[in-house]
C-alpha cells in the first residue's frame, strides 16, 4: 500500500520550520528589544544597554524623570488662604495688555495657538496658570523656553496674566462641558463624573 | 433490523452524551447572554449590578470551559471511532472523563449560582470568589485531560500497528487539538492551583494580580483555538464530502494544524497591551507571532474554498462564479460553512486590529472586543458545531434528521441573530464604550448617540434565543424519526490522498518540543519577572456576598 514511499526520519521540514520560526523570533527580537526602544520617543540619551533593559521591562532602564531635590519643595506656590485671595486681584484687562506682548506671539491672539506643541491657555483655571507661571520662575519647572519671558515678570503681573487667561472662552471645553459649572474644563467630570468611562462623579467622594 | 452502534464504532451513546451535555450548556446559556444585553440596553430599567455580574460569569464559564470542551471530546471520540476504523478503547475512563467534567461545571455554575464567585470567567485577581468556583473548573480542566489522554493514546496505537501509514487527517488534527489544550489549559490550571486557591482556602492571604493575568494570558488566546479545531476539522474533513467533492489538499491541512498547535500559544500577551508591568519588547514579540496565526488560518480559507470549487464543479458548474451557484446549499454544513466563512473574515479582520500594538489603544477594553470575540467564536466557531451537530445526529441516533427546513432557519437565524448583535457592538465599542459595564447612563448626552445601537444588539440577542430554540427542538424531535438504515460518517478523500508521509506531518514529537521551546523563550521572562519581583502582590478581595 505505502510501495515504498515511507516517510524519511531525516524530514527536512523539521530543520525548514524550526529554523523558520527561529528566524522570525530573532528578528522580532531585533526589533522589538533593540530597534524600537533605542529610536522611539522618550529614547534620546539612552545607551543601548538601557533601551533593552527598558523594552525587556526591568526599572532601571527608564529614563531619568526630574525629582525634587531632598529636602526642598516642588512647588514655591502653596494653597494657602492668602495665595487664593491674591488670585482674586488678578486683573484680567493689564493681564491682556501684557500677554499681547509677551505671551500670544506663541499662544495665540485668543489664547488658543496654532502649534499643537503650544499649550492653548484660552478658559484654563487661573489658579493652574499662576501655579505653573511662578513654577517657570522660581525654576522649579524646566524653564529653558519660558523662563526667559516669566523672569522679568512681577507676582502681580503672574497673577494678572492668569486672570486674563481664565476670562477667555475656551470654545473646546465649553462644548464639553453641557453641565452649569464655574470651571469649564473639569466640571463636568466633578459634577456628573465621567460616564463613557463609566466614571463616578468626582464630587461624590470629595 | 437497523444496527445503530456501527456508524460510529460502539461510541454513539458516548457521542451523544457528550453533545447532549454540550447543549443543554448551551441552552442555559444563550437566554442569560440575551437578558444582560436587554438589560444593559435602553430597552430596559437597570439592574442590581451583582445579578448582572453574577450571569455575565455563568455565561462566560459555560461558554469558555464547559461548551466547547463537550463539543471538541464528543466530536475527538467520533473521529477517533470512525477515522481509525475500529472501536475506541477505554470506554469507561471516557465515562469517568464526562462525569468530571460535568461534575466540575455543575459545582462552579453553582458557586457561582449562589452568589459567592461572582469573579467573571476570567478571574480577575485580586477579586476572590468561593473556592468551590475555581475547584469546579479545576475539575472539569482535569476531566478533560483524560480525553487528551485518550486521543494521544489512540493516536500513538494506531501509528503503532500501522508503520509508515499516515494517520487519518481527522485523527492528526483532533489530536493536535488535544494536545493543544493540555498545553494551553496549564496557564489557568496554574493560575488557580499556586495563586487563587491558597487564598480562596485562607492559607495566604495576598495575591500577585499581574502574575495572575500572565498566567491568564497563557490560556486566553490559545482555547480560542482549541475552540476552532473542531471547527476546521469539520471543514477539512466533512464539508468536501457533503459538497459532493474532495479535499483539495490533505498536506494543507496537516501543516495548518501542526501551525495552530505552534502559534497558538506562545502569543497571549497581545492580552496585556496595556498593562504597564509588562516590558515593550514582549508584547511586539507577542503581536509578530500573533501575526503569524494568520497563515494557518488563510492556509485554510484557501483550502476550503478550493475544495468547495472541486465540488461545485463536479456537480456541473461553469465559468468563475458558477460553480458557487452550483453547491449543494441545502445541506446544513455547505450553508454553515459559508456563514462561518463570513463571520471568521470579518472577524479576523478585527483581530488584525486587536493585536496590532498601536491600533489596540484605540479598542482595548471596549465593547469592540466582546463583539470580536462573539464573532468568531459564538459566530464562525459555533455555527460550525451546529453543522457538526446535524452530520452526526442521524448516524448517532440511526434516524434521519427531522425537519430540514428548520435547520436551514436555524443556521440563518445564528448567522443574522449573531451579525446584529456584533458588529452594532464593534461600533459602540469605536464610541469609546467600555465593556464590563452594568449599565450605561444613556440619558447623558455623552452616551446617547450609543443608545439606538446597543438596543439593536440586545435585539439580535433574542433572534439567537429563538435560533437556540431550533436547534434543541430540531434535536430532540430528531430522535423521535422512524429508524432507517442510515449511511455511515466517512471522512472526505482528498483530490491526492497521502500514501506515505514525511513525519512531521504524521507525528507530534518535534513539534511539542518547538512549543515547548516557544514557550519558554515567550514565556520565560515574562512570568519569571513577577515571581522575583518583590512588592507586586497585594490583599485579595473576597467578593462573596453573604
Amino acid at each position: 500500500m505505502t510501495n515504498g514511499n515511507r516517510p524519511s526520519p531525516n524530514d527536512s521540514r523539521f530543520a525548514m520550520w524550526i529554523w523558520t520560526t527561529a528566524g522570525i523570533f530573532i528578528v522580532a527580537l531585533a526589533v522589538g528589544f533593540v530597534w524600537l526602544p533605542s529610536t522611539q520617543r522618550g529614547a534620546e540619551g539612552l545607551d543601548l544597554w538601557r533601551a533593552i533593559c527598558r523594552a525587556v521591562g526591568l526599572p532601571s532602564g527608564n529614563v531619568e524623570v526630574a525629582r525634587p531635590i531632598a529636602g526642598q519643595p516642588a512647588s514655591m506656590v502653596a494653597w494657602t488662604t492668602q495665595t487664593r485671595r491674591n488670585l482674586a486681584k488678578g486683573d484680567s484687562n493689564a493681564g491682556a495688555r501684557l500677554a499681547a506682548k509677551t505671551c500670544n506671539p506663541c499662544h495665540g491672539d485668543n489664547g488658543l495657538s496654532t502649534d499643537a506643541a503650544i499649550p492653548n491657555l484660552a478658559g484654563q483655571s487661573a489658579a493652574a496658570v499662576y501655579k505653573q507661571l511662578e513654577d517657570f520662575r522660581s525654576g522649579k519647572r524646566d524653564a529653558a523656553v519660558m523662563g526667559v519671558y516669566v523672569s522679568p515678570l512681577s507676582q502681580q503681573d503672574l497673577l494678572d496674566l492668569a486672570a486674563h487667561y481664565a476670562s477667555l472662552p475656551n470654545p473646546v471645553g465649553d462644548a464639553l462641558s453641557t453641565q452649569s459649572s464655574s470651571n469649564t474644563v473639569v466640571g463636568g467630570g466633578v459634577e456628573v463624573g465621567g460616564p463613557r468611562g463609566g466614571r463616578g462623579p468626582c464630587g461624590a467622594g470629595h | 433490523m437497523v444496527n445503530r452502534e456501527r456508524p460510529v464504532q460502539g461510541s454513539s451513546r458516548l457521542v451523544l452524551a457528550h453533545f447532549w451535555a454540550a447543549f443543554a450548556t448551551f441552552a442555559v446559556g444563550i437566554p442569560l447572554g440575551a437578558w444582560q444585553m436587554l438589560v444593559r440596553s435602553p430597552l430596559h430599567r437597570w439592574v442590581d449590578p451583582e445579578l448582572y455580574y453574577r450571569t455575565v460569569t455563568e455565561h462566560g464559564t459555560m461558554f469558555a470551559y464547559v461548551f466547547p470542551t463537550l463539543i471538541a471530546m464528543g466530536f475527538g471520540y467520533a473521529v477517533c471511532a470512525v477515522s481509525l476504523g475500529r472501536p475506541m478503547r477505554g470506554l469507561p475512563l471516557a465515562w469517568v472523563s464526562l462525569v468530571l467534567v460535568i461534575a466540575g461545571a455543575a459545582m462552579a455554575l453553582a458557586a457561582s449560582a449562589a452568589g459567592k464567585a461572582t469573579v467573571l470567567y476570567t478571574f480577575y485577581p485580586p477579586m476572590l470568589g468561593s473556592p468551590f468556583y475555581y475547584l469546579g473548573i479545576l475539575v472539569a480542566v482535569i476531566g478533560s485531560w483524560i480525553w487528551i489522554g485518550l486521543m494521544v493514546w489512540h493516536f500513538r496505537r494506531w501509528k503503532v500497528d500501522h508503520p509508515g501509514l499516515p494517520v487519518p487527517l481527522a485523527m492528526f488534527a483532533t489530536t493536535a487539538g488535544a494536545l493543544l489544550w493540555g498545553w494551553t489549559s496549564l496557564g489557568a490550571g496554574a493560575e488557580i492551583a499556586f495563586l487563587i486557591l491558597p487564598n480562596a482556602f485562607g492559607w495566604i492571604q495576598t495575591i500577585d494580580p499581574g502574575l495572575a493575568r500572565m498566567l491568564f494570558s497563557w490560556t486566553l488566546h490559545a482555547i480560542v483555538y482549541f475552540w476552532l479545531i473542531p471547527a476546521y476539522i469539520s471543514f477539512y474533513v466533512l464539508l468536501p464530502a457533503a459538497a459532493g467533492g474532495r479535499l483539495y489538499s490533505d498536506k494543507m491541512g496537516r501543516i495548518a494544524f501542526v501551525q495552530l498547535l505552534i502559534f497558538a500559544m506562545p502569543i497571549g500577551i497581545h492580552h496585556l497591551f496595556v498593562d504597564p508591568e509588562v516590558g515593550a519588547g514582549f508584547k511586539f514579540l507577542h503581536a509578530v507571532f500573533t501575526g503569524m496565526v494568520v497563515v494557518p488560518t488563510l492556509l485554510t480559507i484557501f483550502t476550503i474554498c478550493a475544495s468547495l470549487e472541486i465540488a461545485g464543479r463536479l456537480r456541473g458548474g461553469r465559468g468563475p462564479f458558477g460553480w458557487i451557484a452550483a453547491l449543494p446549499w441545502d445541506r446544513p454544513l455547505v450553508l454553515a460553512t459559508a456563514f462561518s466563512l463570513v463571520m471568521l473574515g470579518l472577524g479576523g479582520a478585527g483581530g488584525i486590529i486587536n493585536m496590532s500594538y498601536v491600533m489596540n489603544a484605540t479598542i482595548h477594553n471596549t465593547q469592540w472586543v466582546t463583539g470580536h470575540f462573539h464573532l468568531i467564536y459564538a459566530g464562525a466557531v459555533v455555527i460550525m458545531y451546529f453543522a457538526i451537530a446535524y452530520e452526526l445526529w442521524p448516524r448517532l441516533t440511526g434516524r434521519p434528521l427531522a425537519a430540514p427546513r428548520l435547520v436551514r432557519l436555524q443556521l440563518w437565524t445564528w448567522f443574522i441573530g449573531m451579525l446584529i448583535v456584533t458588529l452594532p457592538w464593534h461600533l459602540v465599542g469605536i464610541m469609546g464604550q467600555p465593556r464590563r459595564m452594568a449599565y450605561y447612563d444613556f440619558s447623558n448626552s455623552a452616551l446617547s448617540s450609543q443608545g439606538i445601537w446597543v438596543s439593536v444588539s440586545a435585539i439580535g440577542g433574542f433572534v439567537l434565543v429563538f435560533s437556540a430554540v431550533l436547534l434543541i427542538v430540531v434535536l430532540l424531535a430528531s430522535h423521535r424519526e422512524p429508524a432507517t438504515a442510515i449511511s455511515p460518517l466517512k471522512f472526505s478523500l482528498a483530490v491526492y490522498p497521502p500514501r506515505g508521509l514525511p513525519k512531521s506531518l504524521n507525528s507530534f514529537g518535534i513539534w511539542a518540543l518547538l512549543v515547548l521551546a516557544l514557550t519558554v523563550v515567550n514565556y520565560g521572562y515574562p512570568i519569571a519577572q513577577f515571581v522575583f519581583l518583590n512588592g507586586t502582590a497585594v490583599p485579595a478581595f473576597q467578593v462573596s456576598t453573604e
